[in-house]
């Protein structure tokens, strides 16, 4: 269907007849000021689609003014023209003209009316495609409306890619998801099994159990091993606590003490054998050592005295020495003073010598120095003459300036002289007196003229020449007063004579030079300086010559002589020293060796008769052998006395050992007694039994359960996947359409439908989904109009062609996202009629379209 | 001897065992039963005229049983006065559970006989009891061997006691820990051999049998517990006599399945006729093979249906594989996204590359959405 022109007349405000004409297919834009009608425009379209020509309602089209509204529409319809006219109040009426030609009135008009096009509160397309002022978003609208719309939107997407809850399975898919869901939520949640649900409880009873489990079979671990413990212990106290082995313990122990009694009897006696042996062989030895005692005592008094001898003959000895070293001394000490003297008197004579040899050098340094003197004066008195002559004539720069000028004058007398004529005379005869210019013969080499100048004409007269400027005149002349210049300041008249006078300068500042170092070779301090020394030495009294080296050689000797006695009287006081010493050393040796000998001789009578001492000992060897021979024979019988204590020491040990063991097994058993008996009152084996096999049980329910959660998992992702998959395939058509114009907007935008109602949930963009509702207002109002455009190209893709119909439907939008609006708009206005209602003249200039006006009829 | 020495022959009662691994519902139902068992005996050998009850082991489950339950049994089989017990020490109540013998010991009453020394017995004039105790849980050598031995009086009935395997029943233990000779009855010369340790009766020769446990206690044995009237004549055959003691009836079955097959029928077929019988029946079928989604869910319902009638009922078909029948698929979705959700959980559990496991939970999805969707309806 194309709308082409719509007539009102007396609709709201317009009382008189206007007409929107001329629109076309693409995109038709009428933009007028406020309240001038544009709505009214839609919503006479609405009634001549929707509005009975007999209701009484007109809503909206009642007349300002009062009056029948009446409405004409032209459209196309599958190529026809159609002419749909109608009236409502007095005069109702409801026409319906093809090509022409009047095809129907009233019910009938009604009827074929109505097949054009469906009611959107029916499901119509104009639901979707029709936006009112103030509705532009998707879900704006009264309840029937929306409705309408859904119905619209369901029946478009059915048509194309089928039912909706045939695709998704519908209320039975959700059933089973739901239920499968259910029973999965009361199973899991996101981290785990869900507490308080079944299968938390399973792995909580499984948890419980295998513990108890463990601390059972501990405990059943622990009165098992106290059985076992208990059968060992009772077969040991058993064993030791048999009467035959009591009683063989016994046995063992008596026959081992008793003979241990008797092997510590045996060794008593022995004991006191060898104590005797002991006592005969210590008074043998006494008697021995008695006898040998005298004999050393008599040898030692023997020797004693032959020492004192020779001590007495060694003090008298030494005696002498020690008077002898003192002599050798005291000569010492006396030839030491005197070379102590001989040395002082050569001291003095050094003394007078080297005073006699300063004065004489003294009398010569004043010689010198006067000679000197007379020098430097002589020299000084030279230097006047030849300061001045050193400062006269030219320096160097006053040289080098005239060389200078000389050289210029000369290049430029040298250019001039080029430059000016010259004069050369041929052919004279011989015998012709001379021409002369300025006095000298003129032959023929040229001369030039660089001045005035006269030549004689021999028989002639004078011929003055002025040869005026010739080249470069004015340099000649300037460099030949330089030349004055330099030659002025160096004081000569001629260059040479200039460096004649240089070089006498040069000469003389030599001389100078000289001078001056041979002034400060004599008088390095000046010449006061000098006149100074020379008067402080003064020529000194006339000595008589001296020999200081012969003085000083002389008490050089001396002072060798005197060191030499010196040596020798220090080693005569030691040697002094050393006889003193041995002299009283010696003297104590006799003394001592005279005290020993008195005590020996006193000790030698203290001593027994040797003949008693002799018999004594005869006595006591004959005992001490009778006892040796008692003694080694109870040695021989002696029993081991080790073994027999090590063998009543085990003996008695392991008696008490027995004893001891015993008593700690009925200690022990008492203990495993009361253990076993509380452990074994409990029914431990039952219970454990029991308890493994509880959580057997309880794991294969768990595994159960488990396995109930993968198979709800996999139904759960199965479900899911063909839901998702299946909505995939219902909505892509649409999203075919939509996904160019949201791309206009935002480069890799999606939009995500819900599958009830079929209209936009979420926005994707950069990967980001937003709900739909927290969106700016903008934005969902540039949504809900591409999602119509969207739909219409559906539409018409189907064969359904209805006009879209916006009325203001983007007052929301910014002047960037506008822009991109228009574009989507004129994209989409290739294949639809769009009819774009607005006031906004401005901001839809650019958006381009036929123009369309309210145009007032006559 | 004219007359018959009668004499009831069981063991393993494993007095104490808990059943941790059932319901709490059918537990304290076996205890209790299990606690029965001794005035059953009691009762079943006055009605074959039996005087003598021997235990031939595993009297209690445990080396140390909660003194409730020894002195309970105490008291019961002193109830029985009348009769006399004979208590042999089996592997799970061996000699090495000292506090237990030495309770017995002091608490036996009169009709008690504890058999702890492997010496001749004399029973009854003319009957000899040569028993063979376990000093240990597994003794590690055939205690009966000392029996060949053991001197009885000339034309006395020589009864033969003994407990542990005598084939490689691997009940408890290796096949080495004290094997019986299978001919120690011709060896020994005994007119019979009491045995026990396996849980199912079994006769190994004329002379020598197992008189199972009186109340099962697993499905290992099927069927209801008994013991063994033996008679004795000297010089013949013993009469042995299976006496069906149990509450209870144990058994484990199997469900084959193919597609085409009833399953409901064959699953019917499967449980004892008698509705009231089933309170006191502990059943097990494992389902395996193949059925379709339908199949599945129907054995579902009808195991859930029948499940209260028993006394403990479970359906396990782990084994029991999914196999898409025509119209199993449709019966989900003809088309859309649960059709597809079902095709894709379908082929995957048919997709033989991947692992069984992954197998089985598409297969469960499968089943499952079938369940939920049938709920739904």
């Amino acid at each position: 269907m194309r709308l082409r022109s719509i007539t009102l007349t007396d609709v709201r405000q317009f009382t008189r007849p206007v007409r929107v004409a001329g629109i076309g297919d693409g995109l038709n834009v009428l933009s007028a000021p406020n309240e001038t009608g544009k709505s009214t425009l839609l919503e006479a379209i609405h009634a001549v689609f929707f509005l009975r020509h007999s209701s009484k309602k007109l809503g909206d089209l009642r007349p300002d003014v009062g009056g029948n509204p009446e409405i004409t529409l032209e459209l196309e319809q599958n190529g026809a023209h159609l002419r749909l006219h109608k009236r409502w109040g007095r005069g109702a009426m409801a026409e319906v003209w093809r090509d022409g030609a009047l095809i129907a009135r009233a019910d009938e008009a009604e009827a074929l009316i109505a097949g054009l096009t469906t009611a959107p509160e029916d499901g119509g397309p104009s639901g979707l495609l029709w936006v009112r002022q103030g509705f532009s978003a998707l879900d704006e609208g009264d309840k029937a409306t929306l409705k309408g719309a859904q119905v619209a939107r369901r029946d478009l997407m059915s048509s194309v890619t089928g039912e909706f809850d045939a695709l998704t399975g519908g209320r039975r898919m959700d059933r089973a998801l739901s239920l499968a869901q259910a029973e999965m939520d009361a199973l899991m949640t996101q981290r785990g099994p869900k507490a308080g649900g079944v299968l938390e409880a399973a792995v909580r009873r499984v948890a419980d159990l295998a513990q108890r489990e463990a601390d059972l079979d501990a405990r059943a671990t622990r009165l098992h091993t106290a059985l076992d413990q208990r059968r060992a212990k009772r077969r040991d106290l058993a064993e030791l606590a048999d009467p035959v082995e009591v009683a063989a313990r016994q046995s063992a122990l008596l026959a081992a003490k008793t003979a241990l009694d008797a092997a510590e009897r045996h060794a008593g006696t022995l004991e006191t054998a060898a104590e005797v042996l002991k006592s005969a062989r210590i008074e043998r030895d006494a008697l021995r050592r008695e006898i040998a005692a005298r004999g050393d005592l008599t040898a030692q008094v023997a020797a004693l005295a032959q020492a004192l001898t020779r001590a007495g003959a060694a003090d008298a000895a030494a005696q002498h020495h020690a008077g002898a070293a003192r002599t050798a001394l005291l000569a010492c000490e006396a030839r030491q003073a005197t070379a102590r003297d001989a040395r002082r008197e050569a001291e003095a004579a050094l003394q007078t010598a080297l005073r006699l040899a300063a004065l004489q050098a003294q009398r010569a340094r004043h010689a010198q120095l006067s000679a000197a003197l007379i020098e430097a004066e002589a020299l000084a008195l030279g230097l006047g003459a030849l300061r001045q002559a050193a400062a006269n004539g030219p320096d160097a720069a006053a040289l080098q300036t005239l060389d200078d000028a000389a050289r210029e004058a000369a290049i430029a007398e040298g250019l001039a002289q080029q430059a000016a004529p010259r004069l050369a005379l041929h052919s004279q005869p011989a015998d012709a007196p001379p021409v002369m210019l300025d006095g000298a013969p003129l032959g023929p080499d040229p001369r030039p003229l660089t001045q005035a100048a006269t030549l004689d004409l021999p028989g002639i007269g004078a011929l003055h020449l002025t040869p005026g400027a010739a080249g470069d005149d004015l340099r000649l002349q300037r460099a030949r007063a330089a030349l004055h210049r330099a030659l002025d300041k160096a004081g000569a008249a001629t260059p040479a004579a200039a460096r004649a006078a240089a070089l006498a300068r040069a000469e003389a500042q030599r001389a100078l030079t000289e001078a001056q170092a041979a002034l400060r070779r004599l008088a390095p301090e000046g010449l006061d300086a000098l006149r100074a020394d020379v008067a402080r030495l003064g020529a000194g009294p006339d000595t008589p010559p001296a020999d200081p080296a012969e003085a000083q050689a002389r008490f050089d000797s001396r002072c060798g002589d005197e060191a030499l006695a010196e040596a020798d009287t220090a080693r005569a006081r030691i040697t002094d020293a050393s006889a003193r010493e041995a002299a009283l050393a010696a003297h104590l040796t006799a003394q001592g060796l005279t005290q020993r000998l008195s005590e020996g001789q006193d000790a030698l009578a203290a001593l027994r008769d040797p003949a008693l001492l002799a018999q004594a000992l005869v006595d006591v060897e004959a005992a001490h052998q009778a006892h040796t021979a008692r003694h080694a024979a109870l040695l021989a019988a002696a029993p081991d006395l080790p073994a027999c204590r090590a063998s009543h020491e085990r003996a008695r040990s392991a008696s008490e050992r027995a004893i001891s063991d015993i008593n700690e097994l009925r200690v022990t058993l008492s203990g495993l007694d009361a253990s076993i008996d509380s452990l074994s009152g409990d029914g431990i084996d039952e219970d454990l039994a029991d308890t493994r096999l509880k959580l057997g049980a309880a794991r294969a329910d768990e595994a159960a359960l488990r396995h109930e959660v993968e198979v709800l998992r996999r139904l759960i992702l199965a479900l899911t996947q063909a839901r998702d998959a299946a909505r995939e395939r219902y909505f892509a058509p649409l999203l075919a359409e939509l996904r160019p114009l949201l791309r206009l907007l935002w480069p890799d935008a999606e939009l995500r439908f819900d599958g009830e109602n079929l209209l936009p949930s979420e926005l994707v963009r950069a990967g980001r989904a937003e709900a739909i509702g927290t969106l700016s207002g903008g934005t969902r109002e540039q949504i809900a109009l591409l999602v119509r455009l969207a739909f219409a190209r559906l539409l018409a893709k189907s064969g359904r062609h209805v006009p879209v119909i916006l009325d203001d439907a983007l007052v929301f939008s910014d002047d960037d996202r506008i822009e991109a609006m228009f574009t989507a708009l004129h994209a989409q206005a290739a294949d639809l009629q769009i009819l774009v209602l607005s006031c906004r003249n401005r901001a839809l200039r650019p958006l381009g379209g036929r123009k369309l006006a309210f145009e007032t009829l006559t | 001897m004219s007359d018959a020495f009668r004499l009831l022959h069981s063991a393993d009662l494993h007095l104490g065992r808990q059943f941790g691994n059932l319901p709490e519902a059918v537990r304290f139902r076996l205890i209790e039963a299990r606690h029965q068992i001794l005035p059953r005996l009691a009762r079943a050998a006055r009605e074959s005229g039996a005087r003598d009850i021997l235990l031939a082991g595993d009297t209690f489950d445990s080396e140390t049983p909660s003194a409730a339950v020894w002195k309970q049994a105490l008291n019961a089989m002193a109830a029985a006065a009348d009769l006399r017990w004979w208590l042999l020490p089996g592997n799970h109540d061996s000699l090495a559970a000292e506090p237990l013998w030495e309770a017995l010991a002091r608490h036996a009453p009169p009709n008690l006989h504890l058999v702890v020394e492997p010496a001749p017995v004399d029973l009854a004039p003319g009957v000899v009891l040569l028993p063979a105790p376990l000093p240990r849980r597994r003794p590690g050598r055939d205690l009966t061997r000392w029996m060949a031995e053991a001197a009885t009086p000339e034309g006395a009935l020589r009864l033969g006691l003994a407990h542990g395997p005598v084939l490689d029943f691997a009940e408890e233990g290796s096949a080495a820990d004290g094997t019986i000779a299978p001919d120690r009855a011709r060896q020994a010369g005994l007119d019979y051999l009491a045995l026990g340790d396996w849980h199912g009766a079994m006769q190994i020769d004329p002379r020598t049998a197992y008189c199972g446990t009186p109340e099962a206690e697993g499905f290992r044995h099927a069927g209801r517990g008994m013991a063994l009237a033996v008679a004795l004549r000297p010089g013949a055959l013993p009469e042995v006599a299976r006496l069906p003691l149990g509450q209870f009836h144990w058994a484990e079955v199997a469900l084959p399945l193919v597609p085409g097959l009833d399953p409901l029928a064959a699953f019917s077929a499967l449980l004892p006729i008698d509705a009231a019988e089933r309170r006191d029946h502990l059943l097990r079928i494992r389902a395996s093979g193949r059925a379709s989604l339908a199949a599945h869910q129907a054995l579902q319902r009808a195991a859930e249906a029948a499940a209260p009638d028993f006394a403990h009922f479970r359906l396990d078909t782990t084994a029991l594989e999914v196999e898409l029948a025509a119209g199993d698929l449709d019966s989900l979705d003809h088309s859309g996204a649960l059709r597809n959700a079902a095709e894709a959980l379908a082929a995957e559990a048919a997709d033989p590359a991947l692992p069984p496991e992954t197998r089985r939970i598409a297969a469960g999805a499968l089943t499952r959405l079938q369940a939920l969707l049938d709920t739904g309806a």
